[in-house]
């Protein structure tokens, strides 16, 4: 008698447990206001933050037909003293709820970044919804008149600015860092490499990199630094290096690099072996004036190569010696490789340390392909 | 009861046992043969269970036209000699016995009374309309026979024995139904099936108290192990083929006469995913079809659950640029997701029920109103999203790849469970009702052996004929899960790969 009373109870105890607990997270899709983009600034006025999102024009992706004339977007701002107020105060705005779960990109302002881009990134780090393979990034001056540039080809500045790092295959200008992997070295020692990005009236551009240092916005980082960075992250997968030799200039097309870094401590001296590997094509030669060239040197081509390598990733380390950065985590290196030796110098590490710690680079660019041009002579090198 | 020695008691006791109902047809004549002293006779049977022709041919004419013009005066008594030497039916039984000559009327037979005799002659003169055999209406195939199952027992055994000519192969015949008698048979073979396996079905079978048994679906929900539960525990099938092929795999039939589907036990859940023509065509092509159908009964119950909570719960874990467009196709719908599935899956079933209810001239209407109700004018009229319809689409198309009908039903069912857990906690209800689901079906067994068996409890030989089904010449062992009595059934050994092709370059 009661096993028949609780079969009974069971279904409408669930029920009942369900009703009154559950669905507190269920808003359907079209509540959501998909922010797809998030800019922060400092304002001009005062000493408040102003956040500034992206939001598609729902109605305008329904159909293919209604064409170009309606906006697609529509970015809006507010200001407040930290992210979840200002989040929380766009409810004023819309109706719908704030929804970081596509969000594709982070952009802080040079001004805003050079006082640290900790408190902003927290909220967002925070929240489990937001896709980590979002990237941040720092824009050269303003943050917020990136979404205001007008791109035909693109419906949303935010989804153009992703894609364009992710499908970026042919230059090597430009470090790729999605959030995860940025958090990651935030997290290990403050410092990372982030894309810059640069709006007109017209276009975005995302070129060259922000040295970050301690959370802090501290220097860019040129294109040929951000190419050297893009070595040491590994994270290589195309773009093309030129070589001039004998007034020739010869494209090398990078199809794939691997980077290799070695702590060495040998006397209580520590130093870095770096070894660059890299396979690739020869896709053009230019030649000025009549002529051009059929004619191929391969070794020495590699050695000009390697040795512009070389050359760029010294630069870049000098100057990351100098500015007291190590964005590239070698500290992480060395307290894998010699534990007892970071335990004695963790505390003075980006001060003391690193700034003195001695490299040593070897580079091995190797030509697979010439192209398929005819009456090429190769020589063959020289013993 | 004993019978009467005269014949107006007996025809009176006839006709009052059945009340004197207006189909009972009392032919009386007069048996004059030659010697004997004239005597009143009569034939008792029911209208149009019996065939006029051969009354007249096997009855009839002998009695009244040619036994008269025997010459010599017969000296055996009249019963007797009319019993060996002048009726020329095939089966006849002689009884005094007033409640089995009741019976025998009833189960279509014709009784022959005679004056001064106080017993009858029960004739086997059967002969009533019956459905030709056609296709089958839901379990059709491509390659294969294409004969099924009718409402006559008998034919159905005729079916079935002209698939397997074997002397093993035995049909029990009973009687369930207290008012309907109606005939049931078991069927199996005998150095195959499981001897504790037969006991138990007919022991179940016997427990049966029903007053009619109209269809064998009737069995099937008096002897399943699990009343409960929105699953089948008792296969069902209209096709004779599949059933000779249960029998030699060790399972048992049982047939109900009026009724065009036999049941076979015991049955588990990949037992019932398999389609005859799987074994009918090649294995690369039944592989195939196979991992399609399993691919599709996981999309037939889960893809709506899926679509609401990824819709209401989860929407960033559907790719970006779809969850821009599932977002502006549903920009402006009145109802939440879970009441847009509902709504679509419910109507959905009302055109699946209406198609079945409808004459077929006007059934093919409903598909086209439905068709443009579903796919058209509820989306422009705003009120379902066009992402709901391809999922309900979907959901339609692959319930209907699922080769049985019953255990389809259990799974439609199952998906609104599905779609109310996963509208009270999205993916996490989802995967909990999939959890209890799973739970559900693994504690169901069919006559002892475990419903997700090869599965689990886990049995690798049977698993070569489950989601896969690997070459015939690999299949050379029964299923065991039919505990057979009988293991192989083909002999040992292996098949030379090639041997075809040698012989054939010898010619």
């Amino acid at each position: 008698m009661t096993m028949k009373r609780n079969r009974c109870l069971v279904p409408i105890l669930a029920m009942i447990i369900l009703l009154i607990a559950g669905c507190w997270d269920a808003k359907d899709i079209d509540q959501r206001s998909f922010v797809m983009g998030v800019a922060f600034d400092i304002s001009d006025t005062d000493d408040q933050l102003v956040m500034t999102i992206e939001i598609p024009v729902l109605t305008s992706f329904a159909t293919q037909t209604q064409g170009a004339q309606s906006a697609k977007s529509l970015v809006i701002a507010t200001t407040g003293t930290s992210v979840a107020q200002m989040a929380t105060r766009f409810e004023t705005r819309t109706w719908r709820e704030l929804f970081f779960g596509h969000t594709q990109c982070i952009i802080i302002g040079e001004d805003l970044a050079r006082e640290g881009i900790l408190p902003i990134i927290d909220f967002f780090d925070r929240n489990p919804r937001v896709d980590r393979r979002l990237t941040l990034f720092i824009a050269q001056d303003k943050a917020d008149q990136i979404y205001h540039v007008k791109n035909p080809l693109e419906a949303l500045v935010s989804v153009a600015l992703n894609q364009m790092l992710n499908t970026l295959t042919n230059t090597t200008r430009v470090v790729k860092r999605n959030f995860q992997e940025a958090l990651r070295d935030l997290e290990s020692n403050g410092d990372t490499v982030l894309p810059r990005v640069r709006g007109t009236d017209t276009e975005i551009v995302i070129a060259g990199g922000a040295l970050i240092r301690d959370y802090k916005f501290t220097a860019w980082l040129s294109e040929n630094e951000t190419r050297a960075v893009a070595f040491l992250y590994n994270s290589i997968s195309g773009g093309v290096i030129t070589a001039n030799v004998s007034d020739t200039i010869y494209s090398y097309a990078v199809r794939n690099a691997a980077t290799d870094i070695k702590p060495v401590l040998k006397d209580d001296e520590l130093s870095f072996k770096i070894k660059v590997k890299s396979e690739g094509d020869i896709i053009e030669t230019y030649h000025k004036g009549s002529g051009g060239t059929t004619q191929f040197d391969i070794p020495k081509i590699q050695d000009k190569l390697n040795q512009i390598m070389a050359d760029e990733i010294h630069h870049l380390l000098a100057k990351l010696q100098e500015l007291h950065a190590d964005p590239i985590g070698f500290d992480r290196l060395v307290k894998r490789h010699y534990p007892a030796f970071w335990k004695e110098h963790a505390k003075d590490w980006k001060e003391k340390v690193w700034p003195e710690v001695k490299f040593e680079i070897i580079t091995e660019f190797n030509i697979r392909r010439t192209g398929i041009l005819e009456r090429v002579t190769v020589y063959e090198k020289q013993e | 009861m004993k019978l009467a020695k005269r014949i107006h008691h007996n025809i009176k006791f006839l006709e009052e046992q059945f009340n004197n109902t207006t189909d009972l047809v009392v032919r009386r004549f007069n048996i004059n043969l030659p010697g004997v002293r004239e005597v009143s006779a009569a034939l008792v049977f029911f209208d149009g269970l019996i065939s006029n022709q051969q009354i007249t041919d096997a009855v009839l004419n002998p009695i009244l036209h040619e036994a008269i013009q025997f010459k010599q005066p017969i000296d055996a008594d009249i019963l007797t000699f009319i019993k060996e030497s002048v009726l020329s039916d095939a089966e006849h039984h002689e009884t005094n016995d007033a409640d089995k000559v009741v019976m025998a009327i009833l189960m279509g037979e014709v009784a022959l009374l005679i004056d001064g005799y106080s017993s009858a002659l029960t004739l086997s003169l059967k002969g009533w309309q019956h459905r030709s055999i056609e296709s089958p209406q839901s379990e059709g195939v491509i390659r294969g026979p294409r004969d099924s199952f009718i409402e006559a027992i008998n034919r159905n055994m005729m079916l079935i024995r002209r698939r397997l000519r074997d002397p093993s192969l035995v049909f029990e015949r009973i009687q369930i139904g207290n008012r309907g008698q109606n005939d049931v048979v078991i069927a199996y073979i005998k150095d195959i099936a499981n001897e504790d396996l037969v006991n138990e079905v007919r022991k179940r079978l016997e427990k049966v108290d029903m007053d009619v048994i109209l269809d064998s679906g009737y069995l099937e929900q008096m002897i399943e192990d699990d009343w409960w539960s929105p699953f089948n525990t008792i296969q069902d099938t209209e096709r004779p083929d599949e059933v000779a092929a249960g029998l030699v795999e060790g399972r048992v039939a049982i047939l109900v006469d009026n009724s065009p589907f036999a049941l076979l036990v015991p049955t588990t859940f990949n037992a019932q995913m398999m389609s005859a023509e799987d074994y009918y065509v090649r294995w690369p092509a039944a592989n195939f079809v196979r991992l399609i159908r399993f691919i599709a009964s996981f999309i037939a119950f889960v893809t709506p659950a899926l679509y609401i909570s990824l819709v209401s719960f989860h929407p960033e874990m559907i790719p970006t640029q779809l969850a821009l467009s599932i977002a502006a196709t549903r920009e402006g719908l009145p109802f939440p997701s879970f009441v847009e599935a509902l709504v679509m899956e419910i109507s959905l079933e009302l055109l699946r029920e209406a198609g079945i209810r409808l004459p077929g001239p006007i059934g093919q209407t409903i598909g086209i109103v439905g068709g443009l109700i579903i796919g058209d004018a509820a989306v422009s009229a705003g009120i379902v999203s066009p992402i709901m319809v391809i999922v309900v689409a979907m959901t339609a198309i692959a319930g209907f790849i699922i080769p049985t009908y019953t255990l389809s039903f259990g799974l439609r069912i199952t998906r609104f469970f599905l779609m109310i857990a996963a509208s009270f906690l999205g993916l996490y209800g989802l995967s909990l009702g999939m959890l209890i689901l799973l739970g559900h079906l693994a504690t169901l067994t069919s006559f002892g052996v475990s419903y997700l068996s090869p599965w689990a409890p886990l049995n690798l030989r049977d698993l070569r004929d489950s989601v896969i089904r690997l070459p015939w010449h690999s299949l050379k062992v029964r299923p065991r899960y039919t505990k057979t009595e009988d293991p192989t059934r083909q002999s040992q050994g292996r098949r030379k790969t090639g041997q075809h092709k040698q012989s054939r370059g010898k010619q």
